[in-house]
């Protein structure tokens, strides 16, 4: 079982490779990661150089060729789609480049989506929903529908949606790439507001602007980890004798 | 409770916002589940739904069965005769109580305008029998059997000529000019055996030839812990024992038994067993058109799911939520499928005849309304489930990157392809049979019944009472009736005869020819029915021999008969039948001499075979209740009033009943084959509709998806034809395949229907072709207008659209 200390994350020697009729890709290699609880990762990297393929192994939407994934201390690797779908709904939140919002649900029904599946109290829903949509700022549009909202209204509901069950870790994948810079960095903000509180947080991004955001930042090269660093700013707090997640 | 609510409420918004998705689909499937509906309800009355009586499966009908009378099966199942009746008893215990009726028509007098009601002469054990009560006063007992001057009345004859008064009981009304004393009101909707309005103690003939008097219907109600088979075993045994003591009348004659409902069911079943296959198809039909939809559909949300999928959704709740969506929509389309199933119904029934069993209510009650919904819900697994499978299983990295750019997979379509497919194959099978059906019912409607019935009023009435105490009395009132009907004008001719062809079946006779020698029970038999002089000239039967009856032919001169040519060429054949004699006992000493032949005329249906027929002469054999047959110059129902005023002139207390044309007669005898001739040409249009609509569903979907290679083929410069021949060429091959896949499903079940049909061969590959190029020729034109519509887009649009 997880600790406070142990990573909440670890990737021990992970593949990816992608089977066609007629080739393999490999989309990752020998990747070994470990995110501590609390940190604020961003994972960088040129087209097709597998972050995409990383974020969705660490948020369980597909599984490890070879190597192991262990989440909060417990083996994911080889779990079955049920068991799979059991572990997202309640450990991982997930902010999409094309906030993937249901169109035909209002803003308090998307949010609320994940609580519905987790068998919750319709009362719980409800103030879980509400307490998400107070975080993001959008409690005033709970009644709407996305497509009455700007893109930044419906990423900000996306990032309720991620954190009203308050999983163990946020996964964004370009969260501000279907934005303008300005909705991007209230988007920006917002998550950091959410690091800040104690979110552990994994984002791909190919924006170096926005990996500035994150306490650490990876950089993916033909599916291998090529450099792990701390941000500027973390490295200085760590320095001066902060503790910097 | 709460997370169904909420897929129900997510459902019902989705279908809201895709009106035209949803409308397609209810009326898919309200057509397909209506059909069903329509012919469940016939199934439901006719075969399912228990008779109004106690305990009605243990209800069973006594049968003799008649020696083989050259091979007409016609002649199987006959009536008792009364001493039968009391010979047969309870057969040793088989039966707890039996009962004799026998149906009658009699003049209700005596009340305002008198009145020809529908009776039924029954014995005093049939009430108990059939486990009925009066709602006033009592039955009959055993001491009124014979012939007792009382009568029970129906509840509606009491409410409608008695206006509901309980002191009708005791009091005495006139039935035939006889006073009756009024005993019993019967409970209400009680009409037995088929649309009686009052009851009379039975009147059995006491003579020496009463046993081979066989007019009397019996029932029986089986005792405890009694199989009909073992009751059968006994009507068998005991008529073979009746037999050995009476050879005259009741040698080679067997017996048997049969639930009561069989007397009616077994006739339908077939054909409703045919209806409940071809709506089966039209459902199947109407269920892969749905599936298809959705199965585009689908594609269009497979963000949607992914998103689901993400957050935590098992694939089993996505099922749930997508077939929570299917069952609404199946219940809307089975709403409104029983809603029209109702219409059919209605609309169907009003082409009914009126003298149908008084059970046979054909409305849609909560069995078929259970029914309906069990099919809807069927329906909803069954177009639901496959898509909501293959739309649960989705890469869900790729769309949630992506955005799910609405490609479809090479599998969703190969499932497409393949729905498309078995549509086209099923309407095939489905318009085949149907166009068999059809055929088979139209050539039933062109049939000669042996007369002209055009130009021709028929009505009925009964000379009964003190009036007309004697058969002499009786041939004189039918004699001054006909001369004053002559003498309207427009009236061309008029007779009357007493059982009308077609629409009075059968009274029938065994007659033993001259210089024959008959074993026991072995001489032949043939309808029997008395006609006065004219009869055939005014209804255009021809003769083929002879003469008609003439005024010479009276009482006190030798006996003469009219026979159809089946009868004569069987029991004269290669001789002429005039002259020849025939009488109707072995010992009889009164002869019958044959003075013309006739052609055969349709006793019961236009598709009965011809059998043998003979006719009396009225006035030697005079019949009390006969149908009048007027040919006229013009309009039938025109010249009803003047012969109505005609009749009433010579005896105002005459009731006149069925007062229509001829035509309407036959019409209305065909009611079978036109309600089933409706029925399947709807279920074709609907066949055809639903199978048109889907191919072009997926035609167009398909064509939608490659409009981006579309846009690249016209900017490298195909021509406009050429991408219509891509796309056309797609629909072509399913049609093929469909095609290759129903010609030969639709031979089988030709040969299934081959004892339905009526002058139709089951092979007839015009048929097959026929409709194999109709079937084509719609599922061309659905593949071509999406395909020309993709052939004009503007490329930079279609390539625009990637």
């Amino acid at each position: 079982m997880s600790t406070q200390n142990s990573p909440v994350i670890r990737l021990d020697g992970v593949k990816k490779v992608f089977y066609t009729d007629e080739m393999e890709t490999h989309a990752l290699e020998e990747v070994h990661l470990e995110v501590a609880r609390g940190d604020y990762l961003a994972i960088a990297g040129p087209s097709g150089s597998g972050k995409t393929t990383l974020l969705s192994l660490l948020g369980l939407l597909d599984s490890v060729t070879s190597g192991t994934y262990h989440l909060n201390g417990n083996d994911v690797s080889r779990l079955s789609a049920a068991e799979r779908a059991r572990i997202r709904n309640r450990e991982i939140g997930f902010v999409f480049q094309a906030f993937n919002l249901i169109g035909d649900a209002t803003v308090a029904e998307n949010v609320e989506l994940p609580l519905t599946y987790r068998g919750m109290p319709a009362a719980e829903r409800r103030q879980r929903v509400a307490e998400a949509l107070e975080k993001v700022g959008m409690s005033h549009r709970m009644r709407h529908y996305p497509s009455q909202l700007s893109g930044g209204q419906q990423q900000r509901v996306a990032v309720a949606r991620a954190i009203a069950g308050k999983p163990s870790i946020l996964l964004a994948d370009e969260p501000t790439g279907n934005l303008d810079s300005t909705n991007g960095e209230a988007v920006m903000d917002l998550l950091a507001g959410l690091h800040r509180e104690g979110a552990t947080i994994c984002m791909v991004t190919h924006d170096p602007r926005y990996a500035e955001h994150a306490a650490r930042t990876i950089h993916l090269f033909d599916g291998r980890v090529v450099r792990d660093e701390r941000s500027p700013l973390a490295a200085a707090l760590e320095r001066s004798g902060f503790e910097v997640a | 409770m709460d997370l169904l609510l909420q897929d129900l409420r997510y459902g019902a918004r989705r279908l809201a916002r895709d009106p035209a998705f949803t409308l397609i689909a209810v009326v898919c499937l309200a057509l397909g589940i209506g059909a069903n509906t329509t012919v469940l309800t016939a199934v439901n009355t006719l075969l399912l739904r228990p008779l109004p009586f106690a305990d009605p499966d243990r209800l069973m009908a006594l049968y003799s069965v008649a020696p083989d009378a050259a091979g007409d099966t016609r002649f199987g199942h006959e009536s008792l005769s009364y001493p039968d009746f009391e010979d047969w008893g309870n057969l040793d215990g088989a039966l707890t109580a039996t009962a004799a009726y026998t149906n009658a028509m009699v003049n209700l007098g005596g009340i305002d305008e008198p009145q020809r009601l529908q009776a039924a002469r029954v014995t005093a054990s049939l009430f108990p029998v059939l486990g009925v009560r009066m709602a006033l006063g009592r039955g009959f007992v055993p001491a009124e059997d014979r012939g007792g001057r009382v009568v029970v009345l129906s509840h509606d004859l009491w409410q409608s000529r008695f206006g509901g008064d309980r002191r009708v009981l005791g009091s005495t009304v006139s039935l035939d000019g006889e006073p009756y004393t009024v005993v019993g009101v019967m409970q209400p909707r009680i009409q037995f055996p088929e649309t009686a309005r009052l009851w009379l103690p039975i009147d059995p003939p006491t003579g020496a030839d009463a046993r081979g008097y066989r007019n009397f219907n019996v029932i029986g109600r089986l005792a405890p812990g009694v199989t009909v088979r073992q009751a059968g075993a006994r009507a068998a045994a005991r008529a073979s024992q009746l037999a050995e003591r009476y050879p005259q009348d009741d040698a080679r004659r067997g017996g048997g038994v049969q639930p009561y409902r069989e007397i009616f069911s077994s006739q339908v079943r077939p054909m409703m067993l045919i209806m409940l296959g071809a709506v089966s198809f039209v459902l199947l039909i109407a269920c892969a058109n749905v599936a298809n939809l959705l199965l585009a559909r689908g594609t269009t949300r497979r963000r949607e799911i992914a998103v689901r999928l993400a957050v935590g959704a098992g694939r089993g709740r996505v099922i749930r939520q997508l077939l929570t969506e299917s069952l609404l929509i199946a219940l809307l389309g089975g709403i409104l499928g029983a809603l029209l199933g109702t219409w059919g119904m209605d609309a169907l029934t009003a082409s009914l005849p009126a003298d149908l069993p008084f059970w046979m209510v054909f409305n849609v009650d909560g069995r078929v309304l259970a029914m309906t919904l069990g099919i809807a819900a069927a329906s909803a697994l069954a177009f639901g489930l496959v898509p909501a499978l293959r739309a649960s299983r989705l890469d869900l990295v790729s769309e949630l990157k992506d955005g799910g750019r609405g490609t479809t997979g090479v599998r969703s379509g190969r499932l497409q392809a393949g729905l498309v497919v078995v549509q086209l194959a099923l309407s095939l099978v489905l318009l085949v049979g149907a166009t068999l059906m059809i055929r088979s019912f139209m050539r039933l409607h062109t049939a000669s019944p042996g007369f002209r019935a055009g130009n021709v009023l028929t009505l009925q009435t009964s000379l009964q009472g003190p009036r007309y105490p004697a058969g002499s009395a009786v041939t004189l009132g039918y004699g001054q009736m006909l001369e004053r009907i002559r003498a309207l004008p427009g009236v061309k001719g008029a007779a009357a005869i007493s059982s009308l062809p077609v629409a009075d079946c059968c009274s029938s006779s065994t007659f033993f020819a001259e210089g024959r020698d008959y074993p026991a029970g072995s001489a032949p038999e043939a309808l029997t029915s008395a006609a006065t002089p004219g009869y055939f000239a005014t209804l255009g039967i021809p003769l083929l021999a002879g003469r008609e009856f003439n005024g010479a032919d009276r009482e006190g001169v030798p006996r003469v008969a009219i026979v159809n040519r089946v009868m004569a060429e069987r029991t004269w054949p290669g001789q002429s039948a005039l002259g020849k004699r025939f009488r109707f006992g072995a010992a009889d000493t009164t002869w019958f001499t044959v003075v013309g032949v006739a052609r055969e005329t349709k006793y019961h249906k236009l598709n009965d075979p011809d059998l043998p027929q003979l006719y009396l002469a009225h006035a030697q054999q005079p019949w009390r209740t006969l149908s009048i047959v007027v040919r006229t110059a013009g309009e039938p129902a025109a010249l009803a009033p003047a012969v109505r005023q005609a009749v009433r002139a010579l005896d105002p207390d005459l009731p006149l009943t069925r007062v229509q044309g001829m035509a309407e007669v036959v019409r209305l005898r065909m009611f079978e084959s036109r309600v089933y001739g409706s029925m399947f040409a709807v279920f074709a249009l609907v066949a055809l509709l639903l199978a048109s609509v889907g191919l072009y569903g997926v035609m167009s979907y398909t064509v939608a998806q490659r409009t981006h290679e579309v846009g690249v083929r016209i900017a490298l410069g195909a021509p406009p034809a050429g991408v219509i021949r891509l796309m056309v060429r797609r629909g072509a091959r399913l049609i093929a395949i469909g095609l290759a896949i129903g010609i030969p499903a639709a031979f089988a079940l030709a040969q299934v229907l081959r004892g339905a049909l009526y002058g139709v061969s089951a092979s007839n590959p015009a048929t097959f072709l026929a409709i194999a190029a109709l079937l084509s020729a719609v599922a061309l034109a659905a593949a071509y207008i999406p395909a020309r519509r993709a052939a004009r887009v503007e490329p930079m649009t279609a390539l625009r659209m990637e």
